[in-house]
């Protein structure tokens, strides 16, 4: 496979994938826009904007950075298996994979395409999603509220985002690790509805298995101190055992799905 | 419809344009708080009201202000959660009319209350429920006995009559996003007439709407007194033998000139990032004390150029008429006392006189000229007053001040400051009182070196008249006043930070010296009566913030513990 084959190949998946995935990019977005409405709608709401001030912004950042997190683990993991599941699944369904097969390329690059991109488009969403939500969250602050300054706000805003930042390294190898494991459902599974149900009934494994941990780490435990303020320190921590594990885990399930798929029968 | 299928876009788009349209009729259909006028909802023999307009609007322009600006550079986060705590009490999305709407009839040995209305008129139906769940919260456990409460069916709503001990103690009505409370159940009634079409509302009525009018203002608040109701109200209350003081009270209405009285109108809106406050007094004529007030002469401002420039505050009024207005008080007060009674005023001024040594009528209010002045001046790290007052002769009230010391038996030392002489009556505790003449003004402070000041400022030093951030406030000032007042403001942040303070918020209340634009009222005497305008940073709205975050701020705490303790049993199960 040359490079004009690869390059090919990768136009023909993001041509395909591109609406999707700007429909998933809007998705991960989806507490800001819950936010954005019942700031306009909402009076009251409009009000608390306005009475912010330089304190102030920090602790809504924090907070802002807690929500997105949360929303990332829990309904964006979904999201992130409904956007998966289509990858190989689909066109196995509708047959259009065998137009793929005509070509001088290798069943394995096929996948590895598909996979590579649709891997980069996951971790970008989920990695991006929180930065762009806190840029935007504090962008909205500075300009809605009447008493905060870029000077005074600077300071909370890089400190958050700092956190943030290494937490978009936690919830970058989550998103892949769920990523691989719903790709392999795709090519296990020709039906996508089939692949669907596999995907969820995983992550609702991965969340019984955790059980409440996984939201007490994100939220109880590690975000509050006991005088109730939130408390970063868990973004500060990137411990390289479980990022190895799930990326080694990520990594089995990707080669998982070429094994399948090389000894799929497909006609 | 295949085609329609294909293309997912054109759905979204119409979506969006339905979820536009709601959007914009949203915002573009005012809420019931944003134009109340709540005189469409009060009888038309209201004798008065106060209404504060939308109090979320006046929230927002406090914190839009220059004031809460700069007190939010040293109060950051106690500024912040001040206002997003008086926003979760609820009481914001609303405006408020407070009215006294007549009197209830005597009954038994219960004397003649008062009817007094409270309308809140919401932005929402949440919000209306948010209030009236606090209020008859607050109601139930103000009372340490058994409260019940009795419905009662009037027109199409309910009235619901709050009592304790067997007496009725509140009564309200809920209808649509409005509340009404009442101390009775009568008032409320008369409300509901109005809100049934069955009675005139005050927005007809003939003297109101001059009044409304003429304030054009829609903003803020408006206060409105009607004063012949008024009058009737009290020509209405019992004349028999046994309510003597009600009688008194008759007498004391009309000597003062109050019967007199149209209507006062009182207007509070935010202007050019400040607040004017305006109150209007229209007679029918000037009688009595008020006429004596109202026809003073109007003050010259000369005295205010023996104020040193750096004053903090001035006050600055004419007394031309303070003999006159001294002696006709004297008689009413006699009258009064002696229809009801009590001692006459007479009695206690020979009291003073015995222990002052002096002849108040004549030593001192016949000694008084033309002005008074008082002033606020730093010194040093502290602040020291002054009064200069006109005195019509010089050598009288001079000795006036030696008989009040020698019969006290206080030192008076004498000493010279730039020609002057400069007098100090020894007081009990070390200090005393400090005295000069200048120009035929009487200059006194209890603090040593401010007389000294003043007699520099006399003397060529630069006054306050000449001050161009006065002389910029007074320019605002039409016609020839009565009296004028001006600050400063240079503590006004540390000032409002005392009025805000409470247990939960944490101001700061002294060493912030901020710039903000001077403070200046004036009250003037015009052919239809008196006008009295001032122009400060926020006015009354932060002491009725302060009071509704307090009241309400509580209601909402105990809202939330009530939520969170089943949550605690679950937790030591």
């Amino acid at each position: 496979m040359n490079r004009e084959m690869i390059k090919a190949m990768l136009w023909k998946e993001w041509r395909e994938t591109r609406w999707k995935w700007l429909a998933f990019a809007v998705a991960f977005h989806g507490p800001l826009f819950l936010a954005g409405f019942v700031i306009t709608i909402e009076e009251s709401v409009k009000f608390d904007l306005k009475a912010m001030s330089n304190p102030i912004t920090g602790q809504v950042l924090e907070f802002a950075l807690i929500a997105q997190s949360v929303f990332l683990i829990t309904a964006g993991l979904f999201l992130l298996a409904f956007f998966a599941v289509g990858s190989v699944g689909a066109e196995l369904d509708n047959r259009s994979i065998f137009f793929l097969f005509e070509r001088p390329v290798r069943r394995g690059h096929v996948l590895l395409i598909k996979y590579l991109l649709g891997a980069v488009q996951t971790m970008t969403c989920v990695g991006l999603s929180i930065l762009s939500s806190l840029t935007f969250v504090y962008a909205v602050i500075v300009a809605g509220s009447t008493h905060v300054t870029l000077e005074g706000s600077w300071g909370a805003f890089t400190n958050v985002v700092a956190n943030a930042t290494r937490g978009t390294v936690w919830t970058m190898v989550i998103g892949l690790m769920v990523y691989s494991a719903t790709f392999l459902f795709s090519v296990l599974f020709e039906k996508w509805w089939i692949a669907v149900i596999a995907g969820a009934v995983s992550l609702l494994g991965m969340f019984y298995y955790f059980g409440s941990n996984l939201f007490d780490m994100i939220i109880n435990a590690a975000t509050r101190n006991g005088d109730g303020e939130i408390d970063l320190s868990l973004y500060g921590r990137l411990d390289p055992v479980p990022i190895l594990v799930m990326l080694v885990v990520s990594t089995g399930l990707y080669f998982t799905a070429q094994y399948v798929f090389a000894r799929k029968e497909m006609k | 419809m295949n085609r329609l299928k294909r293309k997912p876009f054109l759905f979204g788009a119409g979506a969006a344009v339905l979820l536009l349209v709601a959007a914009a009729w949203m915002f573009a259909s005012p809420s019931a708080a944003e134009a109340p006028r709540l005189e469409r909802l009060l009888p038309a023999e209201t004798v008065g009201f106060v209404q504060v307009n939308n109090l979320r609007a006046q929230a927002l322009k406090i914190m839009e202000s220059d004031a809460w600006r700069e007190l939010s550079k040293e109060n950051q986060a106690a500024s912040s959660l001040f206002m997003m705590g008086a926003n979760h009490t609820g009481a914001l999305d609303a405006s408020y009319a407070l009215a006294l709407v007549g009197m209830d009839a005597a009954e038994g040995d219960r004397q003649p209350q008062p009817q007094f209305v409270l309308v809140a008129e919401f932005g929402s139906w949440d919000s209306r429920r948010n209030f009236d769940n606090r209020v008859l919260r607050s109601l139930r456990e103000s009372s340490k006995k058994g409260v019940t409460i009795a419905e009662q069916e009037y027109e199409d709503a309910t009235i619901h009559i709050v009592t304790s001990d067997g007496r009725e103690d509140v009564a309200f009505v809920r209808k649509d996003q409005t509340l009404y409370l009442s101390n009775s159940a009568g008032a409320l009634k008369k409300v509901l007439d109005v809100r049934a079409k069955k009675a005139k509302s005050l927005e007809t009525s003939e003297n109101f709407a001059p009044a409304r009018a003429r304030a054009s203002v829609h903003d803020g608040m408006f206060g409105y007194l009607d004063g012949a109701a008024l009058t009737r109200l009290i020509e209405s209350g019992p004349s028999s033998e046994g309510h003597a003081g009600v009688a008194a009270f008759r007498q004391l209405f009309h000597g003062t000139g109050a019967s007199s009285v149209q209507s006062v109108a009182f207007t509070s809106a935010f202007d050019g990032g400040r607040v004017v406050e305006r109150f209007v007094v229209n007679t029918s004529g000037k009688q009595g004390v008020l006429g004596t007030i109202a026809t003073n002469a109007p003050t010259s401002q000369a005295l205010l150029a023996l104020v040193p420039e750096d004053a903090l505050q001035a006050f600055d009024a004419s007394i031309a008429g303070a003999p006159q207005t001294f002696d006709e008080l004297l008689t009413l007060f006699g009258q009064v006392a002696a229809q009801a009674g009590k001692k006459d005023p007479q009695e206690l001024f020979e009291r003073v006189s015995s222990k002052t040594g002096l002849d108040l009528r004549n030593d001192l209010i016949g000694q008084l000229g033309a002005e008074i002045c008082v002033a606020q001046l730093p010194n040093g790290d502290d602040r020291s007053g002054v009064i200069i007052l006109n005195v019509r002769d010089e050598q009288a009230f001079a000795r006036t001040l030696e008989k009040f010391a020698e019969h006290n038996k206080r030192a008076v030392s004498v000493r010279d400051y730039k020609g002057v002489v400069v007098r100090l009556i020894a007081g009990e505790k070390g200090r005393g009182m400090e005295y000069a003449f200048v120009g035929g003004n009487l200059v006194a402070s209890g603090d040593a070196g401010i007389v000294e000041r003043v007699i520099d400022t006399a003397q060529g030093g630069p006054s306050l008249a000449g001050n161009a951030a006065f002389r910029e406030a007074v320019a605002g000032a039409g016609g020839n006043p009565q009296f004028v007042y001006f600050n400063t403001n240079a503590d006004y942040v540390a000032r409002l930070g005392h009025v805000l303070k409470s247990e939960e918020h944490e101001f700061k209340t002294s060493g912030q010296s901020v710039s903000l634009k001077p403070s200046y009222a004036f009250g003037v005497s015009r052919p239809e009566g008196l006008f009295v305008e001032s122009r400060t940073p926020l006015g009354t709205f932060p002491r009725l913030l302060a009071a509704m975050t307090s009241k309400f701020g509580q209601e909402s705490k105990k809202e939330e513990s009530k939520k969170e303790e089943p949550k605690k049993e679950t937790t030591s199960e």
